[in-house]
């Protein structure tokens, strides 16, 4: 896509938007808005010039704020301070590293795509709503700066509108989806920033209870591994590669030999317990005499990527109901998956699976790297229990896999719940209070919203501290 | 995923809680005596599983110092070289 300049002008990009050259979607320009925190345009612009790299000018910096296009030559973003925006000539790469960046709490909120420039025919008494005009101080625009100014008050005013409403439009999404290139990272540790965060899950003990690890695998050497088979006759060597791939999301390497990186809490404790055989079958007894051994080893969060099908109006196990609240009681947390048995295209909408419809056990669903819900993530249908809690990356999730495969890239809710499981354990690291019923809070309580209804993704898209 | 509780054999695959306060030992012998074959006795969760004959499965709730019985449900994976897992 061919870079606009800030400079072009509104002809350039009203034929480059209708010709779709310079803008990914129809309606846009190419170039970008940033809204910034109100009181946060020192700290916003620093971002744009230090953290994206870009080169930054300011309206501040002409005379009364006064410019033409023209006169932006080769300047990547413009500042208007009044408003609190910036006009954005991004790379992908920028866009990338801005989207990260923003936030609620974050120097800038938010980075959208330029879809609307106005052109209209009364400037002058139009600056004195937004800028500042006091008796002393005259505002003297030049021609052309009003209207310019008016065209981007609205957008702003559109920008806030939808972040008030809680709603960020499908049309993001699909910016952030550009926005994911995987070299260097999977899109699911991109998405839930925890690629960027520096805990590491250091002292904190997670179990993974699936069908094992691969113990052999070179992303695993030298970590310390405690391990137990829960299936009479098999060892806890991975025979299947679901609980490989499961582990290596929640606590793979954060350097791993071929990239891109993977994993998440890369130097929390290994709990590996086999509940899951080989051929990928388990039974309530052999999941709970893991659950039973995970919290005998002090294991704050216990991951569990596994579900049996409930009917719909079908009430929660009171049994793993309790063992839910009695893990919370003892600090630690058991997260599992919703279930994929929908099929949404379909129309087929199914509810959360056993165990993840207990209300004490944190149900994942799963979102693509669009975030939009998962086609086969299960919906919070029934009355009692049987909620989603939050959301985690769950669609094409690359993680690691048994030797000699060594990778491989799948999707499922069994992929989000332990993006989930390794983001709590940075949580617990973080904060020693950060343990069962309060790092569920802390999980929820940052996620991120989504333009999705909370039965298919509860709080949102899971976050990194 | 199946949801099917199938006995193995002509034996049903059971879990049961402990009530609170009850001690999990002491319900384990009770268990036994009431026909359970216990495999596992769960302290930290407070469960006792194993398996009982079809006949014997109703007068295990009656049991003192039971909470909840339950058949022990199965779970099945979708195959490794499936898209979605």
């Amino acid at each position: 896509m061919e870079r606009l300049k800030l400079s072009s002008s509104t002809d350039e990009l009203a034929s480059s938007s209708e010709a779709g050259n310079g803008a990914a979607i129809s309606g846009t320009t190419g170039r970008y808005l940033a809204l910034f925190r109100e009181g946060a345009t020192t700290d916003a612009t620093s971002v744009l010039a230090k953290t994206a790299s870009m080169r930054v000018t300011s309206a501040a910096e002409f005379k009364d704020s006064a410019f033409n296009l023209q006169d932006l030559g080769d300047a990547d973003a413009l500042v208007l301070p009044e408003l609190g925006v910036a006009v954005l000539s991004v790379e992908p790469r920028q866009l990338q590293i801005l989207s990260q960046e923003a936030g609620e709490t974050r120097p800038i909120l938010a980075v959208e795509p330029e879809r609307v420039v106005y052109a209209l025919a009364a400037p002058g008494p139009i600056l004195a709503e937004y800028a500042e005009v006091t008796p002393e101080r005259r505002f003297e625009p030049a021609p052309g700066t009003a209207l310019y100014l008016k065209g981007y008050k609205d957008a702003v005013d559109q920008l806030v509108g939808r972040l008030l409403d809680g709603s960020v439009t499908e049309f993001a999404q699909e910016e952030l989806a550009l926005a994911f290139p995987q070299a260097q990272v999977t899109w699911g540790l991109q998405g839930t920033r925890a690629d960027v965060s520096r805990l590491t899950g250091k002292g904190i003990r997670v179990a993974i209870l699936d069908t094992g690890l691969d113990l052999q695998h070179p992303d695993f050497a030298g970590r310390p591994i405690t391990s137990q088979s829960f299936i009479p006759g098999q060892i806890v060597q991975d025979g299947n590669g679901h609980g490989t791939h499961v582990a290596g999301t929640a606590l793979g390497p954060r350097v791993p030999a071929i990239l891109p990186r993977y994993g998440i809490a890369h130097q929390a404790g290994v709990f590996i317990g086999k509940v899951l055989s080989n051929g990928g079958s388990g039974t309530d007894g052999g999941i709970l005499a893991g659950i039973n051994w995970a919290l005998a080893n002090k294991c704050s969060i216990l991951s569990m990527s596994l579900g049996a099908r409930v009917a719909p109006g079908q009430t929660f196990s009171p049994i793993f109901e309790a063992v839910g609240r009695r893990a919370l009681t003892l600090g630690s947390l058991i997260i599992a998956a919703a279930g994929n048995d929908s099929n949404r295209p379909a129309g087929i909408l199914r509810p959360v699976s056993h165990p993840a419809n207990c209300p004490s056990i944190l149900a994942v669903g799963a979102v693509d790297s669009a975030l939009r819900i998962a086609f086969f993530s299960n919906r919070g249908l029934n009355p009692a229990g049987g909620r989603v809690d939050i959301a985690g990356p769950g669609v094409g999730v690359y993680s690691s896999w048994p030797m000699p495969r060594r990778n491989n890239t799948i999707s499922g809710t069994s992929m989000a719940t332990p993006h989930v499981a390794g983001i709590a354990a940075l949580y617990a690291e973080q904060s020693p209070t950060a343990r069962g019923a309060n790092l569920w809070v802390r999980l929820t309580t940052t996620s991120r919203p989504l333009a999705i209804a909370a039965v298919d993704i509860g709080s949102g898209l899971v976050q990194a501290p | 995923m199946l949801l099917s509780p199938i006995p193995m054999g002509d034996r049903i695959q059971v879990i049961v809680s402990a009530r609170q306060g009850a001690d999990l030992a002491e319900l384990a012998s009770r268990l036994r005596a009431a026909g359970m074959e216990v495999v596992d006795v769960l302290d930290q969760v407070g469960v006792v599983c194993g398996s009982v004959l079809p006949g014997r499965l109703s007068s295990l709730s009656a049991v003192e110092g039971v909470g909840h019985v339950e058949e022990s449900r199965e779970f099945q994976l979708a195959p490794p070289d499936s898209e979605i897992q």
